[in-house]
């Protein structure tokens, strides 16, 4: 008579083998340190990433392909995969002066085209359906989504090298919303009727503090305010972190989440980098986790589940990760020097991205337009914000 | 099979090796690489509905599903079969010898009832040099 039967042996060999395998899996998908961060040049991922859509915005066929298959998913996709491949341009731009050319061409065909159709069809171009859905409490109606990220673009074309109608754009637009903010109880404008974004509103600071860094101008006091009101009145109760959403007059919609916080403590850490840090320390302590070596983010908070949305994305039941969210944590660990959180993000993406290699053009199946947009700002963002810092007083 | 047959090292291997998990690693490398080749790595962006679309059909969904699943049995699956195929090899050797017993006696060789010591080199000398 046999001592173990067979199935039995089957099982504890099938346990034994998953215990030693799984642990295993990401180093063939975890990329060095030189894959993703450098301190000069383009990280050979970006570059790949930038290769792809470089070819898009220069084939118009393939260009109105992926900006209509983005606009039938989101309109704001389609808008937020302009602002962060541009701004990652730029970046490329200044680490790089060989691809200064072809980064300044392309900026200016994406700002142009995005001004084109902001001017044709107005802001609602760019926004969800329900942004029509009541009138906005500030008149004229402006999104600070939309106005925030613009300035942005023009502003790091500009820091790249000076455009003068753009450097007027810009000037218009930092007015616009330097005195909508000055105007609103919480120093925030809305992207949406009576919906103020701390993403949004970190962008629009960030740009200011650009635009300061071309002009001359100062609009230190307004930043400090905005930081002081946030502290006092933005932050969660639980975490200590900035909540995404509150109404003009400062209430509460939506608590802390991943799809905001990240990049929001990137932007700040142009206006105020302790406060920043203190905010991606936070979010690392309430969003990031890690399983058998994949990094990845979640969207809430542990302990609060929420119902997945456009912004959250897919949201892995269980893990509680967030395509969102695990995309935006990579700019918030590059933007603090957190390498091995960096890598075990960009791990998950080789991963479960699903990357697409041809011809040194990559994309992520698994991501569209603006989640690689994303990825690629990640790995080449901070020559600006160093060039910005270095004329700080 | 005659109880010589099947104690011979050779038969107790082929016992041990557990074809089926060789058969479905087999099964999934070469489902993989069938999908990998027709280009369906491409529907992925269909199932996760990131990049929206009319061509955004049911069947396009279907094949990014399919083709998730054959990544994940190749990177997780197939590997943990592979080496739990080993690891049951090993373990159905070890087993069937211990099940065996010692290995029996030679012809002529010295009595080795319990209790009795055949080594000689640990028996007490009679003649210690001290």
């Amino acid at each position: 008579m046999r001592l173990y039967p067979r199935w039995m042996l089957g099982l504890v060999s099938l346990a034994a083998a998953a215990a030693v395998w799984l642990p295993c899996v990401h180093w063939f998908y975890r990329p060095s340190a030189e894959q993703v961060v450098a301190e000069r040049g383009v990280p050979p991922l970006a570059r790949g990433i930038a290769s792809y859509y470089l070819h898009v915005w220069t084939e118009p066929a393939l260009l109105q392909a992926e900006l209509a298959k983005m606009r039938s998913a989101n309109a704001e996709w389609d808008f937020m995969g302009r602002s962060f491949f541009a701004w990652a341009l730029a970046n490329m731009a200044l680490r790089d002066p060989s691809l200064r050319p072809v980064a300044l061409e392309t900026i200016d065909r994406i700002v142009d085209a995005t001004l084109a159709v902001e001017a044709e069809r107005g802001m609602h171009a760019f926004l969800m359906p329900y942004g029509r859905a009541r009138p906005f409490v500030q008149q004229p109606a402006r999104s600070q989504f939309l106005d925030g990220e613009i300035a942005l673009m023009l502003a790091l074309r500009c820091l790249v090298e000076d455009k003068p109608p753009y450097r007027a754009e810009l000037r218009r637009r930092v007015e616009v919303v330097v005195a909508r903010m000055e105007a609103s109880p919480t120093l925030s404008a809305e992207s949406y009727p009576d919906e103020c974004w701390t993403f949004c509103n970190s962008v629009a600071l960030a740009a200011i503090r650009v635009a300061d860094r071309l002009d001359g101008t100062d609009h230190s006091i307004l930043s400090r305010r905005w930081i002081e009101r946030a502290g006092a009145k933005l932050l969660d109760a639980d975490t200590g972190l900035l909540i995404a959403a509150y109404a003009l007059d400062g209430r509460r919609i939506y608590g802390p989440e991943g799809s905001t916080i990240w990049l929001a403590c990137h932007c700040l850490s142009l206006i105020d980098e302790p406060f920043a840090r203190r905010q991606y320390e936070l979010a690392r302590q309430h969003l990031a986790g890690s399983l058998g070596g994949f990094g990845y983010a979640r969207e809430w908070p542990r302990g609060r589940s929420e119902r997945m949305d456009i912004d959250s994305g897919l949201v892995v039941p269980g893990v509680g990760a967030s395509v969102a969210s695990s995309g935006l944590a990579m700019v918030g660990a590059a933007t603090f020097g957190d390498v091995e959180y960096l890598r075990r993000l960009v791990t998950t993406a080789e991963f479960l991205g699903f990357p697409v290699e041809r011809d040194g053009r990559r994309k992520y199946a698994a991501s569209n337009q603006v989640g690689d947009a994303v990825a690629l700002y990640a790995l080449v963002a901070g020559p600006a914000w160093q060039r910005v810092r270095r004329a700080q007083p | 099979m005659s109880p010589t047959q099947a104690d011979t090292p050779r038969s107790r291997f082929r016992r041990g090796v557990p074809v089926t998990m060789l058969v479905l690693a087999g099964l999934i490398a070469a489902g993989y690489g069938l999908a990998h080749a027709a280009g369906l790595r491409e529907n992925v962006s269909r199932l996760f509905a990131t990049s929206g679309g009319s061509g955004d059909r049911a069947d396009g969904v279907l094949l990014g599903g399919l083709y998730v699943l054959l990544h994940l049995l190749f990177t997780l699956g197939m590997p943990i079969l592979l080496l739990a195929a080993g690891a049951f090899t090993g373990l159905e050797l070890l087993l069937s010898r211990r099940r065996e017993g010692p290995p029996p006696r030679r012809a002529g060789s010295i009595s080795t009832e319990p209790g009795e010591r055949t080594d000689r080199s640990c028996e007490p000398s009679s003649g210690s040099p001290r």
